[in-house]
């Protein structure tokens, strides 16, 4: 633990982070006087910001303090969930994105439940009331989640209390996010992304040199278990090995349609900055990842017996880097967490104020009035995250891991099945939607324990693509739907075929127009 | 072992990141040059 000139130090490098934050917050409050503007930043934003907001978003304090807490834990059988997300994250960029970016486009949407509304026609507004229900709950999971990743890392690098760290972190959150809406959540996301990406570089680097270099590190790995260096782990190639890898592995899912990232492609200028975007992310993800579990492994080494595995990156910080650079780390612990913290209020805002409030019940307000209810929800929510954290420090690798399956096991299967299958239709979607979420939830509840503890993402996806398609079968897709698939794919073309721009003559833009 | 990592390992780091790449880049290589061909450096 630091003395407390280090301390001192390590404060005045979070106050001029968090001085930076709010600076952004006020720059970008300038643009985010419109619901567009607020949401989705106008659809301005260029590929490098995409980037790192979509992967800070996804990857949180939970690849921080979670994934190095795994690679310690578990040694590199955690590069299964390298695996999951690296192609997650290729595929969501090379597959999904464009199409998806063209069909909102069409329909001037700017939230994934104004999309699926538009594209299943859904003039009766279930799927958007549906769909803020699920992303409300789960929100609420994730945000305290979050904040009690901000707890742990107050408390391991300062000393302070867990619920004082919690406090602060959710306090400094809320001013910036409420302030600057989505183009304050995407710029600091960079900014946030840029101090990971840095520390995940160096951080392995210095405890590999620490331990002796990499031929002691793996000596000493391997004398202390040699399980930790195998691929299938402990388990071997059993069958509770296999789940294991497969419950890593499926974690990478949630990047093919969890709103929270859907919105990132949303907001790009354009299909280009989408192509260059997918670089940069997948190179970004590979090196937050790799990074991570190499830095728990060579924690395992250098600090052994650690009572709770998920600190041993403060430990590593505060053990080996004098007090200005552990000052540095913490802030990117903040930062991560912060990254996805508010993206997911702007993501619970947006699902009351647009897809509930604005298109349900269209109230005779301006777009500054509506703007202004969304930053006061955006407190609103956050406090309800504060209330689940305050109360207890959980483990943060499968806490934020199980909102996560929630947003994606409702989301995931029926976006997918809304861009690639022609056949899906109104009620095949709100089905596939309750499916996926329940299915995740219930497995957690009554099954997961019973069942290898497989990961719930696994069957959420399967009940959700399951629900989706059955449904679907058995009714009518709305009309026109067809058309504007097969034209979407036409202009856009598939992910290597290249696609012929400009939608055809008479095809309609936009289901509310069926 | 190579470098005291065994040879299963070394092939799921490989599995892990190197597909990831080549999609994206193939993607973009298909992808740009229709782009800017057609709409201009923005499309």
């Amino acid at each position: 633990m630091p003395d407390l000139g280090a301390n001192g130090t390590i404060i005045g490098v979070l106050v001029f982070y968090f001085a930076v934050l709010i600076g952004i917050g006020w720059w970008a409050s300038r643009d985010s006087g419109s619901v567009a503007g607020f949401y989705v930043a106008g659809k301005k934003l260029p590929s490098w910001v995409i980037a790192f907001s979509s992967n800070t978003t996804g990857e949180s304090g939970w690849l921080l303090l979670g994934l190095t807490g795994m690679g310690y834990l578990v040694g590199f059988h955690a590069l299964w969930i390298v695996l999951g997300e690296v192609i997650g994250v290729a595929l969501a960029w090379s597959m999904v994105a464009r199409p998806f970016k063209e069909f909102t486009d069409r329909y001037d949407a700017i939230t994934v439940p104004d999309y699926l509304a538009d594209r299943f026609a859904d003039k009766a507004h279930t799927i958007r009331i549906v769909s803020a229900a699920i992303i409300f709950s789960m929100v609420a999971a994730y945000t305290a989640a979050q904040l009690t990743a901000s707890g742990k890392a107050f408390s391991s690098f300062l000393g302070t209390s867990y619920e004082g760290g919690v406090l602060i972190g959710a306090g400094v959150i809320l001013l910036y996010t409420s302030i600057g809406g989505f183009k304050a959540v995407a710029y600091s996301d960079v900014l946030q992304g840029v101090l990971m990406f840095l520390c995940l570089l160096v951080l392995p680097i210095v405890g590999i040199w620490h331990a002796g270099g990499w031929g002691a590190l793996m000596a000493d790995i391997g004398a202390a278990d040699p399980a930790l260096l195998r691929p299938m782990g402990e388990h071997g190639l059993s069958v509770t090995g296999v789940m294991s890898a497969l419950s890593f592995a499926g974690i990478g899912l949630a990047f093919l349609g969890a709103p929270q990232l859907l919105t990132r492609f949303m907001a790009a200028r354009g299909r280009g900055q989408i192509l260059e975007g997918g670089v940069i992310a997948v190179f970004c993800i590979i090196v937050f990842d790799i990074g991570a579990v190499l830095t728990g492994v060579a924690g395992r080494a250098l600090f052994p017996g650690l009572a709770d595995h998920e600190t041993i990156l403060p430990v590593m910080s505060t053990e080996l880097f004098p007090a200005i650079v552990a000052g540095v780390i913490l802030v990117v612990v903040l930062a991560a967490i912060m990254s996805t913290v508010d993206s997911l209020l702007i993501l619970a805002s947006s699902a009351v104020v647009r897809d509930v409030f604005q298109k349900v019940f269209k109230p005779d307000f301006s777009d500054r009035q509506l703007s202004l209810i969304g930053r006061c929800l955006t407190v609103v929510i956050g406090a309800g995250g504060l209330a689940v954290a305050l109360p207890e420090s959980r483990m943060i690798f499968w806490f934020v891991l199980f909102a996560w399956s929630g947003l994606a096991s409702a989301f995931t299967p029926v976006v997918l099945c809304s861009l690639f299958w022609r056949r899906t239709t109104r009620a095949g979607a709100i089905w596939g939607m309750i499916a996926g979420f329940l299915t995740a939830v219930l497995w957690v509840w009554a099954v997961k324990e019973h069942f290898y503890d497989l990961y719930e993402m696994i069957p959420g996806f399967a009940a959700g693509f399951i629900v989706t398609i059955g449904v679907s079968l058995f009714t009518e897709p709305p009309p026109g739907a067809d058309a504007e698939l097969d034209d979407v794919k036409r202009v856009v073309g598939g992910p290597f075929s290249a696609g012929e721009g400009g939608r055809a003559a008479g095809v309609p833009a936009g289901g509310g127009s069926r | 072992m190579i470098g005291g990592l065994p040879l299963d390992t070394w092939l799921l780091v490989v599995v892990s990141t190197v597909p990831g790449l080549i999609l994206v880049v193939a993607a973009y290589r298909v992808h740009r040059r229709a782009d800017l061909g057609k709409k201009g450096p923005r499309a």
